[in-house]
């Protein structure tokens, strides 16, 4: 679980004192309820998209009230002027500005809970998509490997053909030789009762 | 009687002057039924009957050229073929029109009649025979040269196949080769790219994942300043244990949380060889001195 989900499960506290008038000090667990983010198979933004903003307006997340959400009140804490200040300065510097806007704190901190939803819905969106890439090529890569067994194959096939035709017609040559030179010696010892062996035509054969 | 015998008289009975002239036939040396099985080897099967017999012709050598072994021996014909005779065929060797071949004299020579003879007896036998009928031992020779040539030009004509196969055979194997080694270079480049693209995609989802875990991390960096969670965090309000009168000592049955972190105070102290005056306030004494903090009493102990 992420963690302002993890935060705000069971309800939170406010544990700053200098609330406006008729704040609540106590916040449910069901006020952050019911503010999914659209529910969207994919997301067009690219997984390396510089600025989540386009991930909240693609999840369409409403506009903060009077532009006063997390981001606005994390830029104000972040701010060169508030950093080196006491924490109890910097949140009553945020309380004042908040009461100034006419926004409550319980609306920030759902503003962070849907924000966080609508990025790990985003998440999740691109990790589908990783595995989705991950299959389609491990399936294109079993396809070319079978592909080049099948191609190496036939070629190895015509090769081993090509060798032992050599091979065998090799070894039928040395056989032809081995015949030729046993009728060459029959037709040799034939004519030798006539013509002596000097002058016997057939020369002897092997 | 002995061959010697037998071959003159042949050779009497055939040059008879005073015989009437006949028309010579062909000498019937071995008739059919008489004749020895045919070897396998041999052209006799393609031999025609004996014919009428020729003139002799003149000495061996002479010029025959209707005879010559032709040029093409060994196109069609295999290397393995199991009978010369198709070769001397194919060559276009064909026996004297009398019959009388090189493989009707090897016959006529390994008869039974003339078997254990010397071999110019055989010799003799054969040439009376031939000449009786009107044969010349030169259309022999003749064909025994014919055979012999075509038996060496169909073996060149073999030899040279087997160099043009072998190197035709190593040129396309190693143009197969090349093919494969092509083959499985494009499609290692192939699997190559799809594996980087895989990575590269894995790579960016782990980026993702790391900057959402930033995103998230702000969030709660800057939530957490302004709430906390409802249960499990909420420190009940109490008494200070240093305000709390001083508990029994706890039984190892039944620890409570905070009796156990007073405990660890009051069983650590008596371990040092402390003054009976000072152990005895921290154990008995009800309230403790209004000066006493938890921090000193830590000390001490």
């Amino acid at each position: 679980m992420s963690r302002i989900a993890d935060l705000v499960q069971r309800g939170v506290r406010v544990t700053v004192a200098n609330q406006a008038k008729g704040e609540p000090a106590e916040i449910p667990a069901d006020f952050f309820e019911g503010h999914e983010p659209r529910p969207s198979a994919r997301f067009d933004s690219p997984a390396e998209i510089a600025d989540f903003a386009a991930v909240y307006e693609e999840a369409e997340i409403p506009a903060p009230f009077n532009g006063y959400g997390v981001d606005r009140m994390a830029e104000i804490l972040e701010s060169k002027r508030l950093a080196a200040l006491p924490r109890e300065v910097r949140v009553a510097a945020v309380m004042a500005s908040l009461e100034a806007a006419g926004v409550s704190l319980p609306q920030v901190v759902r503003d962070a809970v849907v924000r966080e939803r609508a990025l790990g819905a985003f998440v999740a969106a691109k990790e589908r998509e990783v595995a989705a890439i991950k299959q389609r090529i491990e399936t294109r890569v079993a396809t070319i490997r079978r592909e080049m067994e099948a191609f190496v194959g036939e070629q190895n096939a015509e090769i081993e053909g090509l060798t032992k035709g050599g091979n065998s017609a090799g070894s039928a040559f040395a056989q032809l030789q081995l015949r030729k030179r046993q009728e060459q010696e029959r037709l040799h010892q034939v004519l030798s009762h006539f013509v002596a062996d000097p002058a016997n035509p057939v020369p002897v054969g092997g | 009687m002995s061959v010697s015998d037998l071959v003159r008289k042949f050779k009497r009975a055939a040059t008879d002057p005073e015989a009437p002239p006949v028309v010579k036939k062909s000498f019937d040396w071995e008739p059919e039924k008489a004749m020895p099985a045919p070897r396998s080897s041999s052209s006799k099967a393609a031999e025609p009957a004996p014919a009428a017999p020729k003139p002799a012709a003149g000495p061996w050598p002479q010029e025959r050229p209707a005879s010559e072994p032709s040029s093409v021996i060994g196109t069609g014909i295999p290397a393995d073929v199991s009978d010369f005779a198709v070769v001397y065929k194919g060559a276009a060797v064909k026996p004297p029109a009398h019959g009388y071949g090189v493989d009707r004299i090897a016959d006529m020579l390994a008869h039974g009649s003339l078997a254990g003879l010397d071999k110019g007896v055989k010799a003799s036998a054969v040439l009376a025979a031939l000449d009786a009928a009107g044969v010349s031992i030169e259309d022999v020779i003749h064909d025994g040269v014919l055979r012999y040539k075509a038996l060496v030009a169909f073996e060149a004509a073999k030899e040279l196949e087997l160099q043009q196969v072998r190197p035709r055979n190593e040129r396309r194997v190693e143009e197969l080769k090349a093919k494969v080694a092509a083959f499985e270079k494009e499609k290692q480049a192939e699997i190559d790219a799809l594996n980087r693209e895989a990575a590269a995609a894995v790579s960016t989802l782990t980026r993702l994942q790391t900057r959402q875990r930033a995103e998230e991390e702000r969030f709660h960096r800057t939530v957490s300043l302004f709430v906390e969670p409802l249960p499990g965090r909420v420190i009940p309000m109490g008494s200070r244990p240093a305000d709390a009168p001083p508990a029994p000592a706890p039984t190892p049955a039944s620890p409570t949380p905070a009796a156990e972190a007073k405990s660890e105070l009051k069983l650590v102290a008596p371990a040092a060889p402390a003054p009976a005056a000072e152990a005895k306030p921290a154990e008995n004494t009800p309230a403790a001195p209004p000066t006493s903090e938890p921090g000193k009493d830590e000390a001490k102990s």
